[in-house]
């Protein structure tokens, strides 16, 4: 890593991959796509420092999960966005779209610490020890983060049974 | 049954599997701009060969392992004596040093925090977080009596207590490097303003940490950010990979001129001269901010591929010297542009110069303290042979000798000074090592073997 066609080639290659872990942390593609260039341009101003394409992207997605934290922390304008509804109204997709909304308005309404840690253990598929890498914590904290995020979705949307999804959706 | 977790995995999946991701390159970067080439200066292997060749006019060797503290004797065709020496353990690597009275402040990006070493110890005195590894402190300068080091993090400007590391002030001004002088700190910025990015300078009083004002510097952006150094009659700029440097009046803060380099990699101010390290195997230093170089010198041709040996950091000393990092610790005299090659510490990564005391941050984990004597101040040494020895102590120490008394068997009454070493009439710098030869009278008599 080091020259500028190396980080054209990098966000070439890289960004779509981010830009899903971007969306998936704010919840909202606008946001993601807006978080997602704020990284990659503090990634550019200190591309020189990383040294090969696995610290690069181990770096962008750190900038990620941490600027969306401390983003949200500040409290800002991107709260209202929770309640949005969606724009994919299909007809014959209700039950699974109406399952997602709810699913989706259950993430908004975590903390941004614990739907990060979430995103990375379920969807990232990272172990508790990466993810505590990557967020610079303990394992120990991510391991709470993680069950009382869970808590918390299951307080809203429970575990469901297929019976029990098709009932609820009557 | 499906779980939650199943559930989670499934929405997650969903939720962005039709994501395009077409349009995310930032806008820092225009279309169809050819990439330049960030070589990391590959100065490092051209500065030996140029020495082998005809340049180099002798070296000095330490032992870095063998000895805790590898204490030299200077002499006069050494012109340094490492005073400490301090395992990182290792910390790091450190992305930038700064001496400052009395120690030296080590910035490291991966670790996300600062450490001091104590001048007269050698020790760790002092940590302090910077930003967190990874996002840590982007550069750090010594002036104005106060530390100066960039959070990368917040984009913050720090001020420092230089003895503790203890925060005096801070000014987000997101910036990147960070020099002190003429009274001011002078800051390179990266980022949007008025819709475009844009490389800035950024003029702070360090009396009230307030912005007193910025110039904002056309030209292309570089990965690594502006780099900046300070002269009476311009602040110099040099946009990483951008062939030329850039100046700035700073008292009117406006761009007053644009010269050809070169893409540098560091730039280094004395007095007046800047000195900037260039990408080419060339050290070009500017006298003036007109529109051509002073001078430059080729250490050598540049080879064709990257070299893993680099040139990495520069710094003036007393007397007309600069000291360059690279594959070794690397000498030039200013006037006759001599390079001397020292070896002992290995490659070294960051150089920073205080009054006479030269820090030295090495590959091999270790940090030197180094005192300097410039070239041409060694004296002759006293003749202290056959007076008495408190007598040639005293004499020599004020000359600012160390003394050093050894007790052999000789013909010689007892006690008196049989030879000194070096010897006397010879050069020997400021600080150098005496050993006084003392006689312990004849063979049997009552020294110790």
């Amino acid at each position: 890593v080091g020259s500028e066609v190396q980080f054209v080639e990098f966000v070439h290659a890289r960004s779509a991959a981010l830009l899903r872990l971007a969306v998936l942390l704010t919840g909202d593609v606008q946001d993601g796509e807006d978080l997602l260039q704020t990284a990659l341009v503090k990634a550019y101003r200190s591309w020189w420092r990383l040294r090969s394409p696995e610290l690069a992207e181990r770096y962008v997605r750190r900038i990620l999960v941490t600027s969306v934290i401390s983003w949200r922390r500040r409290g800002s304008r991107r709260e209202q966005a929770t309640d949005r509804l969606p724009d994919c109204q299909v007809a014959g997709l209700e039950v699974e779209v109406a399952d997602r909304v709810v699913m989706r308005q259950a993430l908004r309404a975590l903390s941004p610490g614990q739907r990060a840690v979430l995103v990375l253990r379920f969807f990232d598929d990272l172990s508790e020890q990466q993810t505590a890498d990557l967020l610079g914590c303990s394992v120990g904290t991510v391991k709470s983060q993680t069950s009382r995020g869970l808590a918390a979705l299951r307080r809203r949307v429970g575990d469901l049974t297929d019976d029990e999804r098709v009932g609820r959706e009557k | 049954v499906i779980t939650l977790e199943d559930r989670l995995r499934s929405y997650f999946r969903d939720e962005v599997a039709e994501l395009d991701a077409a349009d995310t390159l930032p806008g820092v970067l225009t279309a169809g701009r050819r990439g330049r080439r960030r070589a990391r200066a590959l100065l490092a292997g051209a500065i030996a060969t140029a020495a082998a060749v005809a340049l180099v006019v002798g070296s000095a060797q330490l032992s870095t392992r063998s000895h805790p503290r590898p204490a030299l004797q200077a002499s006069a065709s050494r012109p340094i004596r490492v005073l400490t020496r301090t395992d990182l353990e290792g910390w790091g690597p450190p992305s930038g040093i700064a001496a400052v009275p009395g120690g030296v402040w080590l910035a490291s990006w991966n670790e996300g925090g600062l450490l001091r070493i104590d001048a007269a110890t050698g020790r760790i005195t002092a940590r302090v977080p910077v930003g967190q590894p990874m996002e840590g402190p982007y550069s750090i300068a010594y002036g104005a009596g106060s530390l100066w080091v960039t959070d990368f993090r917040t984009g913050d400007l720090l001020r420092l207590n230089p003895a503790n590391g203890r925060l005096i002030a801070k000014a987000h001004v997101d910036g990147l490097y960070v020099t002190v002088g003429g009274g001011y700190v002078w800051v390179t910025t990266f980022g949007h303003v008025n819709g475009r990015y844009w490389n800035r300078l950024v003029k702070i009083d360090p009396g009230t940490d307030r912005v007193l004002g910025d110039v904002l510097v056309p030209g292309n952006y570089g990965p690594g950010g502006m780099k900046v150094a300070y002269t009476p009659q311009a602040v110099w700029l040099h946009i990483d990979g951008s062939p030329f440097a850039q100046a700035v009046d700073p008292a009117k803060m406006h761009l007053i001129a644009h010269v050809s380099t070169g893409a540098a990699w560091r730039l280094a101010a004395v007095g007046s001269r800047v000195w900037v390290l260039t990408n080419t195997w060339r050290l070009v230093w500017i006298d003036r901010p007109t529109s051509k170089v002073s001078g430059s010198v080729q250490l050598a041709e540049p080879s064709s591929g990257l070299a893993p040996n680099l040139l990495t950091d520069i710094a003036t000393g007393p007397g007309g010297t600069l000291w360059v990092g690279g594959q070794a610790l690397y000498l030039v005299s200013e006037a006759s542009l001599r390079v001397r090659t020292i070896s002992g510490f290995g490659a070294v990564d960051d150089v920073s110069v205080l009054g006479s005391t030269l820090w030295v941050q090495a590959d091999d984990g270790y940090v030197y303290q180094v005192a300097l004597h410039p070239p041409g101040t060694s004296a002759a040494v006293p003749d202290v042979v056959m007076m008495p020895v408190a007598a040639a102590k005293r004499l020599l120490t004020r000359g600012g000798y160390a003394v050093k008394v050894v007790r052999e068997p000789g013909l010689e009454p007892l006690g008196v000074i049989i030879y000194e070493n070096p010897a006397a009439g010879s050069r020997a710098l400021p600080g150098a090592r005496i050993t006084l030869v003392v006689s312990a009278g004849p063979v049997g008599g009552t020294s110790s073997p």
